[in-house]
């Protein structure tokens, strides 16, 4: 039987929440330095070393999901996704709560519904970029001056930056919730674990 | 002539007169060798002016400043010849210095009769006795034998107000030219430098603030804008302008009048002393710290100017600090301070207790935070929402 999430993906997906989660907490200390979560010095090196850990994440992914396949079949837009998106809404809104049946059940196929397909869309191909060649550019502030004073200085820079960070913050409590609401609260758990 | 009373009582028996004629002729005919020594062109002017016996300014005589001296008896007050005559470069400099337009004259400072080549800091500490005592305390004082005139050139000097940190730092490169290597510790030294000075760090007490000012970007970097080209580029003086009330956006829109004039126009910022404490020495290890500075807890952040260059001096005009928190978004590219901008409890908590909302500027960049904060708070909310329905319903 053909797994759901294969092997590849499901490495990556754990080691990607590990480092997502511990960059946002280092994140906060490095924005908020009042809060005390590490001493700043360690929270820009765990922060910095992960960031460049996170990019050679996504490369792997981008790599793996176009060999597979996966990038195209399962990010590809196609006009009923668009059309979906309303009745995808009412069924979280709704139907859920009346027992109605999933109107874009998960399948090896086709992984993901209207709007969770917007959801991915948005974080890996939109917002994983941006904070990647934002933190790129705060890797080196000297090295990237040009490249920094280009787009508005240090500060649109960290706006830029740390607005993707609230949206991946955001993106975790919804990801975290929704893979609740499979046939169990952890059955979808244990899928991206096993793989079936 | 009444000035002519004591001349007469000493005046000279025709021999003796003859002798002095002879020893003048000797006199003169030396002087173009530059073999006038003090004592040689005063000997004879000792007898009368006593007061003089053991003056000493290098190896100029009294006839070099007094020419009209020569003839005895003289007529009338004699007016010394104007000190440029051979200290041409050191009046030239003082003519712009911050001493000059305080109104002090060479004589002020400088006992030209009894000129030492060392008198040590007492002339200096005659006005700036508090700046001399902390100094005298310091390790500077201690350790070396360090004047005031070592540090600073009191014939060039300008007010500390009006330095940049390139020219405050310049004051301690004179001996400590490594300072860079030194503060290899330090991410970034040179970036950081461009925006402090030494004593930001190594005095403690002397009171530190943000200041703002216009600069113009070109390829040798940023350099502040004067006053005649704040001037020329405004079209008249703005001098006045900032009132009483909100200065940041009174600054802000003047910036965007400039700014739309000359592109290369930028508000900088740096944090430097606007009041000094003269010990220099300190080394502040435990300070080493990025939140020392990076953070809502450093105490520069409590003061904040706008330096406008002005026809005498610059007007340093306080800040409420939004001009931080907003304005240099286009404007000032490398000047970031963390924290300043982030959202604070106080922030969340007078918006639940519905205070009077803020304008967007005086949120400025927080609004990242006040947003980012409250689309966390209600997907929380949402999903406890729908946990409860889920729950309920028993799905």
């Amino acid at each position: 039987m053909k797994p759901l999430h294969p092997l590849w993906l499901r490495i990556w997906h754990w080691a990607n929440t590990v480092i997502i989660v511990l960059l946002i907490v280092t994140g906060l200390e490095l924005g908020f330095t009042d809060l005390h979560i590490f001493p700043f010095q360690k929270a820009v090196l765990i922060h910095k070393v992960l960031g460049f850990a996170m990019i050679a994440g996504f490369l792997f992914w981008l790599v793996a999901a176009v060999l597979d396949g996966s990038l195209a079949r399962c990010y590809g837009v196609r006009r009923r996704d668009l059309s979906g998106l309303a009745r995808q809404a009412r069924y979280y809104a709704l139907g859920t709560f009346k027992g109605e049946t999933d109107p874009f059940p998960t399948t090896a196929g086709e992984k993901f519904n209207p709007l969770k397909k917007l959801a991915y869309i948005s974080i890996q191909l939109v917002f994983t970029p941006v904070v990647i060649v934002t933190g790129v550019l705060f890797s080196d502030i000297l090295l990237f001056r040009q490249a920094i004073g280009f787009i508005g200085g240090l500060r649109v820079l960290d706006a830029v930056h740390v607005i993707a960070a609230y949206v991946f913050a955001d993106f975790i409590v919804i990801h975290a919730y929704m893979a609740t609401t499979g046939k169990t609260p952890l059955s979808r758990i244990r899928e991206m674990f096993t793989g079936i | 002539m009444e000035g002519a009373g004591p001349l007469r009582k000493i005046a000279p028996a025709p021999y003796a007169l003859s002798l002095r004629l002879l020893a003048a002729a000797l006199m003169l005919t030396l002087l173009p060798l530059g073999a006038a020594k003090a004592a040689g062109g005063a000997e004879g002017c000792l007898e009368c002016h006593e007061a003089y016996v053991g003056a000493r300014h290098g190896n100029t005589g009294c006839l070099d400043c007094h020419p009209g001296s020569a003839s005895v008896p003289h007529e009338g007050k004699q007016q010394p010849q104007p000190c440029r005559r051979c200290h041409e470069g050191t009046v030239a400099s003082y003519a712009g210095s911050g001493h000059k337009k305080s109104g002090l004259a060479c004589r002020d400072c400088h006992n030209v009769h009894f000129l030492q080549k060392d008198k040590g800091n007492r002339v200096c500490a005659g006005c700036h006795g508090s700046a001399y005592e902390a100094f005298s305390a310091s390790l500077h004082a201690k350790k070396g034998s360090l004047r005031c005139t070592d540090c600073h050139d009191p014939h060039a000097i300008r007010p500390y107000r009006e330095l940049g940190t390139k020219e405050r730092i310049n004051v301690c490169a004179g001996c400590h030219g490594d300072y860079l290597n030194k503060h290899a510790w330090l991410p970034y030294p040179a970036l950081h430098f461009g925006y402090l000075e030494c004593a930001t760090c190594h005095s403690r007490r002397s009171e530190k603030s943000i200041v703002f000012f216009f600069a113009r970007k070109s390829p040798e970097g940023k350099v502040r804008l004067p006053y005649d080209q704040l001037v020329r580029l405004y079209g008249t003086d703005p001098a006045g302008l900032i009132r009483e009330g909100s200065r940041d956006d009174q600054i802000g829109r003047l910036f965007r009048v400039l700014a739309r004039r000359d592109k290369n126009l930028v508000i900088d910022a740096s944090v430097v002393v606007t009041k000094p404490f003269h010990e220099y020495s300190e080394n502040p290890v435990e300070e080493r710290r990025c939140v020392a500075c990076h953070s809502g807890r450093a105490r520069f952040y409590g003061s904040m100017f706008f330096v406008l260059p002005g026809k005498g001096s610059a007007e340093y005009i306080p800040l409420k600090g939004t001009l931080l928190a907003s304005y240099p978004i286009a404007a000032s590219t490398d000047f970031f301070l963390l924290s300043k901008n982030k959202l604070k409890r106080k922030d969340i908590i007078d918006f639940l207790l519905l205070k009077p909302l803020r304008t967007d500027r005086d949120i400025g960049f927080k609004w990242i935070d006040f947003i980012g904060f409250w689309l966390i708070a209600i997907t929380g909310a949402a999903i406890c929402c729908h946990i409860v329905l889920r729950l309920t319903v028993r799905r």
